[in-house]
């Protein structure tokens, strides 16, 4: 230990309850993002969203008790700003209808919650899917290809990718859902 | 409401921005009235959320949507906008900024492990290979090249050979032929396994032995082809040309084309030298062919040599001093319900119990070894304390890898600091520490809950029921897990900052299955091992490769 003043760590302790809160909205980022987008359908619209989801929570910060779960707080708080994004008549339609997306959020939230079991259900689900069906996922997703340009490249109908891609959609939540239920967690 | 879509059709649809006013009203129709619906939507929309989470970039939706889609522009304003007002919260800027580094550095091995790595898979599990290696003795540099000579392999007992030229230096091979030929084959030697039913002798000898229902086993050497009718001979093969020695039955031998002679038991031929064709008798030395009963014989020696070898290592290794626990699985376990804790000063807190498992020959038949078949088979240990690094180290015989998740070691419950080390239907192993509390009702959860470090695929069915020697050394220090096969580095997985656990912890757990039911009525996850196990070491400390390489140079079957 040097006699160095560290003026740095100070403010540190100083702010520690903020710091607290920001860890907390960092740390949840992912699932608050994943349950507005999943609200929306739209991944602009929800990183709009999301901003002013992150505004309002430090706007209200003091309102948020230290020790009772953060999340379903910050879902609460999300679902309201989704849900004037949604009733803003001055918008395109999106999606779902707000008492549609009101209905349905409860669900939302559950499966937002646990994300990262889902990512990681994800990752091994789609190491055991054949090459073409693996192939197809990355174009799509990870590429972001369009349907068409996907249906191009592999001298195939547009109709009949979206077939293949529903089917192999279908067979990534069958697993899911398997990997899930088996404790897929550990 | 003519055409009426299914939800998966709706849902993709409005991915891909074909969307129309009809299929949304259906999609909100559907979600009112059907709750199965909404949990399938948001499955779903989370899944699509989870499968973008390696690019940042929103999904290209279809060219004729975009040009409608003339707000664009607007929209990018208005996200500057408020970007402007969010950074006079300067706080949120940091939040964002970190929550990309968590992001990226998060989702690195996700996409490590579903994309650059490629499994191909059929319907139906396939397996290839046209022989197995049965006995190996003071084999030295037994290689098989595969057809292409693109890769050799080591060749071990039990291992599934494929067409290729398998090359040994000194030493014994028995290679049975899934036709039913038996060949023993003899260093300095190079044969190529063709089919089935037939190889190729380029140098040294062999000795086969072809039962009835064989019938028709081919071999060829530069001058010559013997078919086999069914019998026992040596052929040896060396620049002067090559000799066959019928001891049994009879065999043809064809050195021109169209030429075929019979050759009887107690004959010993070769082909005549110079510009001749023909053949030559030449005299008979059965003594220079192995048997595959005299190789069993021989193959007892070694085994004896190998076990003394590994129980002189296994004595030392009792006595390291960063021994959590090992069981050597050395002592009789026959009839004895509970699986003795060897390190050195003894500690019998540390016994496991044997629930289910039976008794099995371990990698050499002076030693037993244990097995896993059914659901509840698991050895229960209990282990106290609090560790930093750990190495876990077995001697593994898979069977098959039929469950998702296929159980080496894992504590019972999955709380902060423990780990979970198993192989996953793919072949991959699995090894995790839980890197968050529990999702405790008073305590928000601090994080993603682990961070999983996957090998690549090491399993194939051809490796079915050979020992392998598995272990994973988690490095605090280093910030790295690092899976072991058969002592070399399967893959090295760096631990991000934010999951790293310094304090590790074992308490109640099961070797070989996962947890225990606690309510009589409770489901649980079926996780055991199908297979069987000789031997588990467990270390609080990172052993190096060295050390790894030599547990199995001096453990090997």
């Amino acid at each position: 230990m040097t006699d160095r003043p560290r003026p740095a760590a100070k403010r540190l302790t100083a702010e520690s309850a903020e710091e607290h809160f920001v860890q907390l909205v960092t740390e949840h980022q992912p699932r608050i993002g994943a349950y507005i987008q999943s609200l929306l359908g739209d991944a602009n619209r929800a990183a709009d969203v999301l901003q002013e989801t992150n505004l309002v929570l430090w706007r209200r910060k003091a309102d948020y008790q230290v020790g009772k779960p953060f999340l379903p707080w910050a879902f609460g708080i999300a679902r309201l700003q989704v849900l004037s994004n949604l009733r803003d008549k001055r918008r395109a339609p999106s999606l779902l209808d707000a008492d549609v997306a009101e209905l349905v959020s409860a669900e939302v939230e559950t499966e937002a919650e646990r994300l990262h079991e889902i990512q990681s259900a994800l990752s091994e689900c789609l190491s055991s899917l054949p090459e073409k069906r693996r192939q197809l996922i990355q174009d799509r997703y990870f590429e972001s290809q369009t349907i068409d340009q996907i249906a191009n490249s592999m001298s195939q109908g547009s109709s009949n990718v979206r077939v293949t891609l529903m089917r192999v959609r279908r067979q990534l939540a069958e697993c899911i859902e398997r990997r899930l239920a088996t404790g897929g967690a550990s | 409401m003519s055409s009426s879509k299914s939800l998966e059709e709706l849902l993709l649809a409005s991915e891909a921005g074909t969307l129309d006013s009809v299929d949304r009203e259906q999609l909100n129709e559907l979600l009112r009235h059907d709750p199965e619906s909404r949990a399938k939507f948001a499955r779903w929309q989370m899944t699509t959320i989870a499968l973008q989470d390696g690019t940042p970039t929103p999904l290209k939706i279809e060219s004729n949507v975009v040009a409608a889609e003339t707000n664009r522009a607007v929209w990018s304003e208005r996200q500057i906008y408020r970007w402007v007002i969010a950074s006079a919260a300067a706080l949120l800027i940091a939040v964002t900024f970190r929550w990309v580094q968590l992001e990226t550095r998060r989702s690195a091995p996700v996409v490590n492990t579903s994309v650059a790595r490629v499994r191909i898979s059929t319907d139906e599990p396939t397996s290839s290979g046209i022989a197995v290696v049965t006995q190996l003795v003071n084999a030295t540099d037994a290689m098989i090249q595969d057809a292409s000579g693109a890769s050799s392999k080591s060749l071990s007992i039990n291992s599934a050979l494929n067409p290729g030229s398998v090359r040994l230096e000194s030493g014994w091979a028995q290679i049975e032929f899934l036709n039913g030929a038996t060949v023993v084959l003899h260093g300095p030697a190079e044969m190529e396994l063709v089919s089935a039913a037939e190889a190729i002798m380029h140098r040294g000898r062999i000795r086969a032995e072809v039962p009835p229902a064989a019938r028709g086993f081919v071999v060829r050497t530069h001058d010559m082809k013997v078919v086999d009718l069914g019998t026992e001979f040596g052929l040896e093969v060396s620049p002067e040309g090559s000799n066959v020695q019928v001891f049994d039955g009879e065999v043809e031998l064809q050195v021109e084309e169209d030429r075929p002679q019979l050759v009887g038991a107690g004959k010993s031929l070769q082909r005549q030298t110079g510009a001749n064709v023909g053949l030559i008798d030449s005299p008979l030395t059965p003594d220079r062919f192995v048997d595959a009963a005299g190789l069993q014989r021989l193959a007892e020696t070694q085994q004896n040599e190998r076990y003394q070898l590994w129980r002189e290592a296994s004595e030392r290794q009792r006595n390291d001093p960063r021994l959590i626990a090992y069981y050597a699985m050395d002592s009789p376990l026959k009839g004895q319900r509970f699986l003795s804790n060897d390190s050195v000063p003894r500690n019998p807190d540390l016994d496991g119990a044997i629930v289910g498992a039976t008794v099995t020959r371990g990698r050499w038949d002076a030693k037993p070894g244990l097995q896993f078949k059914r659901p509840g088979d698991r050895v229960r240990v209990n282990v106290p304390g609090e560790f930093g690094s750990l190495t876990m180290a077995t001697w593994v015989r898979i069977d098959s890898l039929d469950r998702w998740y296929n159980s080496l070691f894992l504590t019972d419950s999955y709380q902060l600091g423990e780990p979970h080390w198993q192989i996953l239907d793919t072949g991959q192993l699995h090894f995790s520490v839980r890197a968050s509390t529990a999702g405790d009702e008073n305590e928000p959860s601090v994080g993603p809950p682990h961070h999983v470090a996957l090998s690549p695929s090491f399993w194939n069915p051809s490796l079915s029921g050979q020992w392998l020697h598995l272990a994973v050394v988690y490095d605090v220090d280093a910030s790295t897990t690092t899976h072991y096969l058969n002592g070399d580095v399967l893959s090295v997985d760096n631990i991000p900052d934010h999951q790293l656990v310094r304090t590790t912890r074992i308490g109640m757990a099961s070797i070989g299955n996962w947890s225990t039911p606690l309510e009589p009525d409770e489901h649980y996850a079926i996780r055991n091992l199908n297979g069987s196990l000789d031997e588990l070491a467990i270390f609080a400390a990172a052993l190096s490769p060295t050390e790894i390489k030599e547990m199995v140079e001096h453990g090997k079957p």
